[in-house]
């Protein structure tokens, strides 16, 4: 059908569609849309961040894709089929192939560590032998066989996240929720968490949706990014290209968290007012160009002045990625000319601020 | 005291221990799904059920609001009805047991209710049917909150059947009226005293070792 009009090198169907997304709550002072008019396609195996402040619809939004909460319009389609059209059992069906981790781990405090990976193994019906078989690999996987007898107070943060990937991942699922799921760890153990996830991405083809409000999770994890506003979806890409060059404000002060190459507003504006003559740059390095010593070339070539105001140089997702605050001094003519090579070097430049001949600043 | 007399105090304390152990299992099997009920039914809860949470919510709390003593006469055709009888122990197993359903299926209801919303969730996003959640999660791990809540009502059975005792029930209540008060033999009174004070003391030892044994929080 499809496939063959597609021909060979059609791509394949993403795991998640959200359609027309939309959910309304009646809060006690009138309807509040929490979430409005969402449109998301993730891909198998990929791993997919959406961020947002506190209250922007991020859990509303990771708890439509298993139904926990039903979506007041639109559609939720994960792996071919629509959640919303599913009566209870069906529901229940597919949920066993949606596994979800939480902020607060959610594990039953009366069973061990095995029976809590057990659970969901238990619920599908399956039999004492089936168990046995698929929780000690499970374990193994999330490093916690020596903690099988253990009960959940006995363990930290970090392993109780571990138990909660390992319950999970008990029924094979194909996608994987995330809530919030290192919130409550430390940066050390956040990290190890997520390297987990990377891991079972890459071994397992994991389909990985997580939720967050802390950029560097996203930074550490994510291919691509929904930075979510108000319940909208206000801007959307690869992880890379977003952090790099964030469109909108929320993203920007999102991403200054982590990336800190922004130059905040008001020094930017103090800064343009104090160079005479001069203007204020913001070159950004992407991918290879990082490396390249342009400052230096740009002041033997054109003979103007750089004075480096502000700088630093990333990894995202081993991609290299810099970016230089610096205020040029020069003619006018030099400055465009040096402007125009560096746009030649396809290296992406920003009038931050600048100052015309007559010193009337503008910016 | 004469032997016969701690034969007599034997077969109260039987008795007694007949009344509460009856009624209190009765009590629990029937409060246990009460209580499941009166939690799920809620609004937003598994099974949410605006009309069944109210009407059953109205039951309980008449029942509970009725004074012992008013509800065990006002149910002598009922108990008649059951056990062929209005007086003996027997008999008093019947209001009894129906004191303390209500009272234990809110107990139950409450102990349930402490539960992390967020672990009924966890099962929801497992896939689990509502039946299971309820066997899963809300029972096991309000165990030591349900085991709590069987002692305080065999605490509050033993005051009852003392109570029920005293007007044609049987059981050391009866024995303390009937020796202590009508016979005038106060040491008898002060035994049936002393011993409803250790058998409350006990259960309530035994249940607090039970919670402790099942509590993993
Ligand atoms: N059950 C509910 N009833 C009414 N309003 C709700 C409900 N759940 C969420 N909301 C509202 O919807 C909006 C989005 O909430 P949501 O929990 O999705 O935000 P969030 O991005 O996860 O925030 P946080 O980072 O604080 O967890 C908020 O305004 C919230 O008050
Ligand atoms: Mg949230």
């Amino acid at each position: 059908m499809t496939s063959i009009a597609n021909g060979a090198g059609a791509a394949p169907p993403p795991m998640i569609v959200l359609s027309g997304l939309s959910k309304v709550f009646q809060g006690p002072n009138g309807p509040v849309n929490a979430l409005s008019d969402i449109d998301i396609e993730i891909g198998r195996g990929e791993v997919f961040g959406v961020i947002g402040r506190s209250g922007a619809g991020k859990s509303t939004l990771l708890r439509c894709l298993n139904l926990l909460e039903r979506p007041t319009m639109g559609t939720v389609t994960v792996a071919g089929r629509d959640l919303t059209r599913l009566d209870r059992s069906g529901l229940n069906a597919a949920r066993r192939e949606i596994g979800m981790i939480f902020q607060h781990f959610n594990l039953l405090a009366g069973r061990t560590v095995y029976d809590n990976v057990a659970l969901p193994l238990e619920l599908a019906g399956a039999d004492r032998a089936t168990i046995a078989r698929t929780v000690p690999p499970l374990l193994d996987l999330v490093g916690l066989s020596e903690r099988a007898n253990y009960y959940p107070r006995s363990l930290s943060g970090g392993q109780k996240q571990r138990v909660g990937i390992a319950r999970a991942l008990a029924t094979n699922p194909k996608v994987l929720l995330c809530d919030e799921a290192t919130s409550a760890l430390d940066p050390e153990t956040t990290l190890s968490i997520l390297k987990l996830l990377d891991k079972l991405k890459r071994e397992l083809g994991l389909t990985i949706v997580l939720i967050t409000h802390e950029m560097s999770v996203i930074k550490e994890i994510a291919d691509r990014v929904a930075v979510i506003d108000g319940g909208r979806i206000v801007e959307q890409g690869r992880v890379y290209d977003v952090l790099s060059r964030p469109r909108e404000a929320v993203t920007r002060a999102l991403v200054g968290e982590v990336m800190g190459h922004l130059v905040p507003d008001d020094l930017a504006e103090r800064l343009a007012g104090r160079v005479p003559g001069g203007a204020l740059w913001r070159i950004l390095f992407i991918g290879e160009a990082g490396y390249e010593p342009v400052i230096s070339e740009l002041a033997r070539r054109f003979d103007i002045d750089l004075n480096l105001v502000h700088g630093r140089i990333e990894t995202i997702q081993g991609e290299p990625f810099g970016s230089l605050v610096v205020n040029v001094i020069g003619s006018e003519a030099k400055l465009r000319q040096a402007l125009g090579y560096l746009k030649i070097r396809h290296l992406d430049v920003e009038e931050i601020g600048h100052v015309v001949r007559d010193d009337r600043a503008v910016s | 005291m004469s032997s016969a007399m701690i034969a007599l105090f034997l077969d109260a304390l039987w008795e007694t221990l007949g009344m509460v152990g009856a009624a209190g299992l009765i009590a629990t099997v029937v409060g246990l799904p009460l209580g499941v009920i009166l939690l799920t039914t809620a609004k937003g809860h598994i099974f949410a059920h605006a009309g069944v949470n109210r009407a059953l919510g109205f039951v309980v709390n008449a029942t509970r609001s009725t004074p012992f003593v008013i509800l065990m006469v006002a149910i002598i055709p009922f108990t008649r009805a059951v056990v062929g009888t209005s007086i003996g122990t027997a008999a008093a197993v019947v209001p009894l047991t129906i004191a303390a359903i209500p009272f234990i299926a809110r107990l139950f209801e409450q102990a349930m209710r402490e539960i992390d919303p967020g672990l009924i969730e966890a099962l929801q996003a497992m896939g689990a049917t509502r039946l299971q959640i309820v066997r899963k999660v809300l029972i096991p791990e309000a165990l030591p909150g349900l085991v709590a809540a069987v002692t305080v009502t065999l605490v509050s059975l033993i005051g009852y059947s003392a109570m029920a005792g005293a007007i044609g029930g049987g059981g050391l209540g009866d024995l303390g009226i009937r020796y202590g008060y009508q016979r005038f033999l106060p040491e008898v009174m002060l035994a049936v005293v002393v011993v409803l004070i250790v058998l409350v003391q006990f259960v309530q030892s035994a249940g607090d070792a039970l919670v402790r044994r099942f509590s993993r929080k």
